[in-house]
């Protein structure tokens, strides 16, 4: 399989050429270059490219204003664009041209065009197909719809599909029965090969095909990397699409630096730092909590991933010189951090800071009984407490599953701890990083107890046998997701039954007996509530864990 | 012919590990889902899929890649396989990616890492064994055989008969050997590092 290209402003598509029954469809590359307005024409179509009847019109009307709507949100200028497409390979004669106005290029054009002013580079192997039928961005099938994707089909190396979604009522509506079928027909074959994004509109257009990096490149580089959410855009179609683009830049561009560190890729991180470091320059704004930021996601890279045998420098002393122009007083200490960057080390900092919040306690035991069996759920505490955990282990990778000394594995042990930890939100700044290395290795040890301690945990990682490292990792998430749930349950059930009195404790056990009555042998129903309220906790942890039990169990079914 | 040594030396636990499973495991680790769980059940196809077809093109093999049908496929028998051995299902699998629940999608996908080591092992041991083993002579079968279950019938469990090598030495009777053999490298590998 062919590595995939990106680039700005070129759109891999099917063109539907000619009309009736000489039609025919190829795969072919759109492409939109944005240059500065001059003149009253916006749009000139260059080499083979050209308009169909009427195609001008829709071009400049409907794309063009999607285009500059789209600009407006991110505070880029409107520009004029020079629309192409390449003609080799596509099986028309040298002096043939390609028909852009068809309606199988409207949503290409649309995503060239918004490539070349947003600078968002564009994947070669996806392939975007549909009709733009309004001005707000609705992306609708047409009728040759089943033979543009018939084309994509037969080209290799194109592995994901956008195209317009056939649910709903509007295939209904601008298909004929027999336009609808062959383009089902089609697309289940699409399915079988591809993976297919079914879209209808503009926001569901850029989220199919544009990932985190290409989004923060392009925000980097035009200027939107910090526009934020805007909540005047909630509800508007062509706001729905320009939130895609500059909402949750930050956390993008935090998860993109990871990617790259966590695989090895300095170089990499060192050129999103610098785009960043001159997108910040550009809108004179010091990035707030950058250098926090980084300096606990390189305490939490797995030592492994530092190839050099040390934690590189990732910013350059001149960038760092020039944003300490930027800096208000309260950025000095995060200025420090990002100096620290400079050179070919880090040391990063970390403390604890609290979390939970706390529910009260219904008054009525009835009441009370409910509120504790919803919380001792077990799909209940898996969201509360393992989801962050397991989402911060899927996230960490690394380049091998052995180490070379013992050494070695408590640094891995420690970073992931931190990761885990960072992910988790319970971690911000602090000098002593030592302290959670501490941590860490004690869990491991736990972890281990009763498979043979740490030693047969590092033994795995020398010489694996059931996974080495990784074996190791998830041993260690299994075991932080059991203590943060055993200390979820124990807190859940100290805070209900702890702080009641003799006669609310005695209340709340008539309660759950009640509820047990028809599962119960009637002698245990004869005698007084009471001899079991020392016993609360026990039997409200055995009726949780059986209850999950049986909905376990009927969900297999 | 090679040699008894040489069998027991690639039978090793370490040595198919390090040969076999290592690749496996390295390209898991390597590999991080976008999010760790789906929206829909089309996405979880899109998920499995995907990583199936990078693990297989990273393991099995070496570059040439699966049709998305291939790959889906694939990897919905391997999750449907590992997870009835768990007492679930595929749609165990899918709750249990759509939801986050028990380890969310990551979980799948080391299911899905897990069902294809298991079977470069599994054609491994196979391997092994078929090159060590005269195909052509009794009295040598036999001979290998009766050295290897006086060398690991502890291991292998009550269904081997360890006093009775010429049950085994038959042409290609063996691979209930291999069976035993594959059952045992998962149970005693814990047990093994202990001491």
């Amino acid at each position: 399989m062919a590595i995939p290209t990106f680039r700005v402003g070129r759109v891999t598509t099917a063109l539907v050429l000619g009309q009736g029954e000489t039609s025919q469809a190829t795969v072919t590359t759109v492409m939109a270059r944005a240059r500065q307005r001059s003149g009253r024409r916006r749009i000139l179509l260059r080499g083979a490219a050209r308009f169909g009847t009427g195609a001008t019109q829709l071009i400049e009307e409907t794309v063009l204003h999607l285009v500059d709507q789209v600009a407006r949100h991110l505070a880029l200028r409107p520009q004029a664009f020079d629309l192409s497409v390449v003609h080799a390979g596509t099986g028309l004669a040298p002096d043939q041209s390609l028909g852009l106005g068809g309606p199988s290029a409207d949503a290409a054009v649309t995503m060239a065009m918004l490539s070349g002013i947003t600078k968002i580079p564009l994947s070669d192997d996806v392939a975007i197909i549909g009709h733009v039928a309004s001005p707000d961005g609705d992306i609708t099938p047409w009728p040759d719809m089943g033979m543009a994707l018939d084309a994509v089909l037969r080209t290799p190396d194109i592995r994901t599909l956008v195209c317009p979604s056939l649910d709903g009522d509007i295939p209904n509506a601008v298909l004929l029965p027999e336009e609808r079928e062959r383009a089902e027909a089609a697309m289940a074959s699409a399915r079988s090969r591809l993976q297919v994004v079914q879209v209808s509109d503009l926001a569901q257009l850029l989220r199919a095909v544009l990932s985190d990096e290409t989004i923060v490149l392009g925000s980097l580089r035009s200027g939107f990397f910090n526009l934020g959410s805007a909540p005047n855009l909630i509800g508007d179609p062509i706001g729905d699409a320009a939130r895609v683009l500059c909402e949750g830049n930050n956390t993008r561009f935090g998860r993109c630096l990871q990617a790259h560190l966590f695989a090895g890729r300095v170089a990499e991180a060192r050129e999103l730092l610098r785009l960043r470091v001159e997108h910040q320059l550009r809108v004179k704004q010091y990035p707030k909590v950058l250098g926090q930021q980084l300096a606990s996601l390189i305490q939490s890279v797995p030592p492994s991933a530092w190839t050099e045998g040390s934690v590189p420098a990732l910013l350059s002393a001149d960038d760092c010189l020039k944003l300490s122009r930027l800096i208000a007083v309260d950025d000095l200490e995060d200025l420090s951090r990002l100096v620290r960057l400079t050179k070919a080390r880090a040391v990063p900092v970390w403390q604890r800071t609290a979390d939970e919040t706390r529910q009260p306690v219904p008054a009525d035991a009835s009441a009370a009984l409910d509120l504790i069996m919803e919380q001792l759920d077990a799909e209940h505490l898996s969201r509360e407490t393992g989801q962050a955990i397991d989402e911060a282990r899927a996230a960490f990778v690394m380049d091998r599953v052995t180490v070379g000394s013992a050494e070695e594995l408590y640094s891995t042990v420690a970073a992931f701890y931190l990761f885990v930890l960072r992910r988790m939100g319970l971690v911000a700044g602090g000098e002593n990083p030592e302290d959670v290395a501490d941590e860490a290795v004690a869990l491991l040890e736990r972890a281990f107890r009763s498979s043979g301690g740490v030693r047969a945990a590092v033994a795995e990682c020398l010489v694996p046998a059931r996974g080495g490292v990784r074996h190791v990792l998830d041993e260690l998430t299994e075991q932080l997701k059991a203590e943060r749930q055993e200390m979820r349950v124990s807190r859940i059930l100290k805070t209900a039954v702890d702080p009641l009195d003799p006669e609310a404790r005695r209340a709340f056990m008539v309660a759950l007996l009640d509820r047990l009555k028809p599962l119960l042998p009637p002698e245990m129903l004869t005698g007084p509530p009471e001899r079991f309220v020392a016993e609360t906790e026990t039997i409200l942890r055995t009726v949780a864990r059986s209850l999950d039990e049986t909905r376990r169990v009927f969900r297999r079914l | 012919m090679p040699s008894f040594q040489s069998l027991m030396a690639e039978l090793s636990e370490q040595h198919i590990a390090r040969e076999v499973g290592a690749p496996h495991d390295n390209a898991r680790m390597r590999y991080a889902p976008k999010r760790n769980s789906v929206g829909s059940y089309a996405e979880f196809g899109d998920e499995i899929g995907g990583y199936c077809a990078y693990h297989y093109g990273a393991c099995v093999s070496k570059g040439a890649t699966l049709e998305r049908y291939q790959a889906v496929g694939l990897a919905r028998e391997i999750i449907e396989q590992q997870y009835r051995r768990r007492g679930g299902n595929i749609m165990t699998a899918y709750r249990n990616a759509r939801y986050g629940l028990d380890g969310g999608l990551r979980a799948v996908l080391d299911a899905i890492c897990e069902g294809l080591k298991a079977q470069a092992i599994e054609k491994y041991v196979t391997d092994v064994f078929d090159r060590h083993i005269p195909p052509d002579s009794y009295e040598d079968r036999l001979a290998v055989i009766t050295q290897f279950l006086q060398h690991c019938g502890a291991f292998l469990g009550p269904t081997v008969d360890v006093n009775h090598p010429e049950h085994y030495a038959g042409a290609g009777q063996y691979r209930e050997l291999i069976d035993a053999y594959l059952e045992s490298l998962q149970r005693t590998a814990a047990a093994i590092r202990r001491i």
